[in-house]
């Protein structure tokens, strides 16, 4: 055996440890690298060499480094990754759901509920006083702030639904970004790849980044295929990185599809080559689906349930008065503008031109030539406590109430998912650190036996030098 | 298990914000000393707490109603009890007159003067107002109810006010129905106990009630006016026709009755809104009670539960300086 191969093992040791101090820097300057995993260097014993001719023992020769190991449980990664998508989807709903509920809430001041209230009791005094022009003056006043009210509402949850529109417009680019990165990080780790297993340690935790960030936009399907692409779909749609081909999904802003109830003019997802039928629908989960689901569902909702109830005052309360007699004597009067259909009521709901310029035309009487007669003004009062709403179901108060009241419960309840979620994301999390987060401390002693090896392989050369030397001194 | 210095710090930013978290919601309470502040703090209490509020509203408006009400039939009874002093004063001149024992020419001219006066007096009182409002013309308040001859110049129309929550409560007399013992025709009468808001009766106006159209009437009990019936009166003093003075007593009766009727029916709507105002008020308090215990915090727990959470976030704090602090790195220099 040579004494050359002495030297030889202990330089394989030095290298040995080298990587291990270098992985052992890598992983304490990765501490806080998001969704880093740590790495660990897998050595092996060298095979050794027969001494002694045939039959001989084997002397071992040194280690050899077999690859760095990326430390790192798919499937939890996996869980990790749908956690985070119900945060963000959960996030998301509650951004605009908060907005909503600012918009509603009457908790500490004035709103629609007290409006309406005055509005049906300043017929009352009306009711009182038949003939007084101040009273009739704040009829007219009261009208007035409630329909500004209802205006009010109408357009601020109208630009809660335009912000969603932004928000879909910029989720949208940076998901199609994500998906761009995607396939070209496929590319780089399949290049990688060819040269052996662990050469792309770094670039598939990236990769892992990039898939749970696009799975935080949307429900996605990831999978591998046996080149070690990772192919992604969104579920329900179809394709959106196979290998380093990228699907574009475009927007827009569209027509509502006829007899879905949809909005005109807000924001639509569209596959790029089959551009005539929208999609967005069809988007679920993470921020996306809440985007979507909120503007569509809970944000129209209540556009049409304002709607609903401004339509509702208005024919009420005009087919009331229109059997009422003015001052003038003059009957079939309008109360408010007509409102036309359900969809836009709230804001277009507008006092008639007659009310407005005279308020004797409000029609208190029931008969002519009755000034003391004020049936008609107990009458609209009275609609305060007709079930004009849900079919004849529920009053006005009750109805908008409702309206408050299903804000709240979709807030809180969104309140409390986004909680539960919270929590088992930080569990997650905690589990995933526990598998493949960097423990300083542990680093720290690795590196210090990294270095006794280190010193220790050294040691071996020195000795190895020293055989060398005694056997070159045996010749002088 | 593997403890990772991410987990030390996971754990420390957590605790820290769930406590920073729960102290905001505290210091919201205290701030505005409610516990319900948007509406998924409890959905459906707030829910309850604007309904209250409507409640609450309606309620005031309910009881300014009522107090007008009042003040519309205490005056109304004011003026009856005048017209009762005036029929009953009629009705002892007619019996003073009625025996020709205490009756002289003279005497009946001297009376029949006084009898011209309380029927002016009659007169002025039916027009009676409340602000610029006469009080007994029906829906007609704007034109003296009763003209110099007698004639009824309003309607029927009863004015309803609203005292409580779909409670109605009439707050005027029509005047026919006061200075009519059998006032009007079945037909009318029915049309006006239709509730307000119904449709007005075609045949309502104009006021149907004076003289000849009661002599018109075709059944029923004869009718008596108190107009007329005063005419009549100082007729029969001035002709000297005893037996005019002597009928008009049994008709200054019925009359008299029916004012005492009447009055008694303001009694009794007054009364029931003396019953209402508190129905009212204790509904007030009930609602004050109920959305205090929706919306308004319990101090003593917001205090308590604030210095609590106080003490979990300084000592979060404290610990999280000695769990961040040392690495082996600090024992290795």
């Amino acid at each position: 055996m040579a004494l050359v191969n002495v030297l030889q093992t202990g330089k394989s040791g030095m290298s040995t440890a080298k990587a291990g101090i270098a992985t052992a820097g890598h992983n304490i300057a990765n501490a806080g690298t998001e969704g880093y995993s740590r790495q660990r260097v897998q050595s092996e014993a060298e095979v050794g060499k027969q001494v002694m001719g045939r039959g001989g023992p084997y002397v071992g020769e040194g280690s050899r480094i077999s690859r760095v190991e990326r430390i790192n449980d798919e499937y939890l990664e996996k869980q990790l990754r749908q956690g985070a998508r119900d945060t963000a989807f959960h996030e998301e709903k509650q951004v605009f759901l908060n907005q909503v509920e600012d918009v509603f809430n009457e908790m500490n001041g004035d709103g629609l509920n007290r409006l309406i209230a005055r509005f049906h009791n300043d017929f009352r005094k009306l009711s009182n006083d038949p003939g007084s022009e101040a009273i009739r003056q704040s009829v007219r006043e009261s009208t007035e702030a409630m329909v500004r009210d209802f205006k009010r509402l109408r357009s601020e949850v109208e630009s809660v639904r335009s912000h969603i529109d932004n928000r879909i417009e910029g989720g949208m680019r940076e998901l199609n970004g994500l998906a761009s990165e995607l396939a070209e990080l496929n590319r780089k780790i399949v290049q990688a790849e060819v040269q052996g297993t662990d050469a792309a340690n770094d670039l598939r935790d990236r990769r892992d980044q990039v898939v749970k960030k696009i799975n935080a936009h949307v429900d996605i399907a990831a999978h591998k295929d046996n080149q070690g692409n990772v192919n992604v779909d969104i579920k329900g749609v179809g394709p959106l990185v196979t290998g380093v081909v990228v699907t574009d999904y475009s927007i827009g802003r569209r027509a509502a599809e006829p007899g879905t109830g949809g909005i005109d003019n807000s924001i639509q997802i569209t596959r790029s080559p089959i551009a005539e039928k929208h999609i967005t629908d069809l988007f679920k989960g993470g921020t996306l689906g809440a985007q979507i689901e909120a503007r569509d569902q809970a944000v129209n909702r209540i556009v049409g349930r304002l709607d609903e109830l401004a339509h509702s005052i208005a024919t009420a309360v005009n087919s009331a008065h229109e059997k009422g007699f003015s001052l003038d004597n003059q009957t079939g009067i309008r109360f408010f503008k007509n409102v036309g259909d359900v969809e836009g009521a709230a804001g277009r709901i507008e006092l008639s031109d007659a009310i407005r310029e005279n308020v004797g035309n409000i029609a208190v009487s029931l008969a002519p030539n009755s000034p003391g007669d004020n049936r008609n003004a107990l009458a609209i009062a009275g609609l305060q406590n007709h079930r004009l709403m849900n079919g004849g179901h529920s009053t006005v108060d009750d109805f908008y109430n409702s309206i408050v009241s299903e804000i709240g419960v979709a807030n809180s309840r969104n309140r409390e998912a986004l909680g539960q979620q919270q929590s088992i994301i930080t569990q997650l999390n905690r589990v995933r650190d526990q598998v493949s987060g960097v423990s300083i401390d542990e680093e720290t002693s690795n590196l210090m036996q990294f270095q006794h090896a280190f010193d220790a392989s050294a040691r071996v050369v020195r000795v190895a030098d020293e055989m060398m030397d005694t056997i070159l001194k045996l010749r002088g | 298990m593997r403890v990772t210095d991410n987990t030390n710090y996971g754990v420390v930013r957590d605790s820290i914000s769930r406590s920073k978290g729960r102290l905001e919601n505290l210091q919201m309470e205290t701030a505005t000393l409610k516990k319900l502040n948007r509406p998924s703090d409890d959905p459906v209490g707030a829910a309850k707490v604007l309904e209250v509020r409507t409640d609450k509203v309606n309620n005031e408006q309910f009881q300014v109603n009522a107090r007008l009400a009042q003040a519309f039939l205490d005056n109304t009874d004011h003026a009856l009890s005048e017209l009762s002093e005036i029929v009953m004063r009629a009705k002892e001149i007619a019996i003073n007159q009625s025996s020709s024992a205490s009756s002289t020419p003279e005497t009946r001219l001297g009376v029949s003067e006084e009898v011209n006066q309380l029927y002016q007096r009659a007169v002025s009182t039916a027009n009676r107002r409340i602000g610029d409002r006469y009080l007994f013309g029906g829906y007609r308040t704007t034109v003296p109810p009763v003209d110099a001859e007698g004639a009824y110049r309003g309607d029927d129309g009863e004015m309803m006010v609203e005292v409580g929550r779909e409670v109605f409560l009439g707050v005027n007399i029509p005047g026919h129905e006061v200075f009519n013992t059998n006032p009007a025709t079945a037909a009318d009468r029915k049309a006006f106990e239709k509730p307000p808001g119904g449709q007005a009766p075609a045949n309502r106006t104009p006021a149907a009630t004076d003289a000849s159209a009661q002599a018109s009437a075709p059944s029923g009990p004869q009718n008596v006016n108190l107009f007329q019936q005063l005419k009549a009166l100082k007729t029969g003093l001035l002709t000297g026709d005893v037996s005019i003075v002597r009928d008009s007593m049994d008709g200054l009766d019925s009359l008299l009755g029916k004012v005492v009727a009447t009055r008694a029916k303001i009694g009794a709507r007054i009364q029931s809104i003396e019953g209402n105002m508190s129905a009212l008020d204790r509904h007030d308090i009930t609602n004050a009670q109920l959305t205090s215990t929706i919306e308004d915090a319990d101090m003593t727990r917001v205090v308590s539960d604030l210095a609590k959470e106080e003490t979990v976030f300084k000592s979060s704090l404290a610990s999280s300086k000695h769990l961040i602090q040392p690495t082996l790195l600090d024992f290795l220099r």
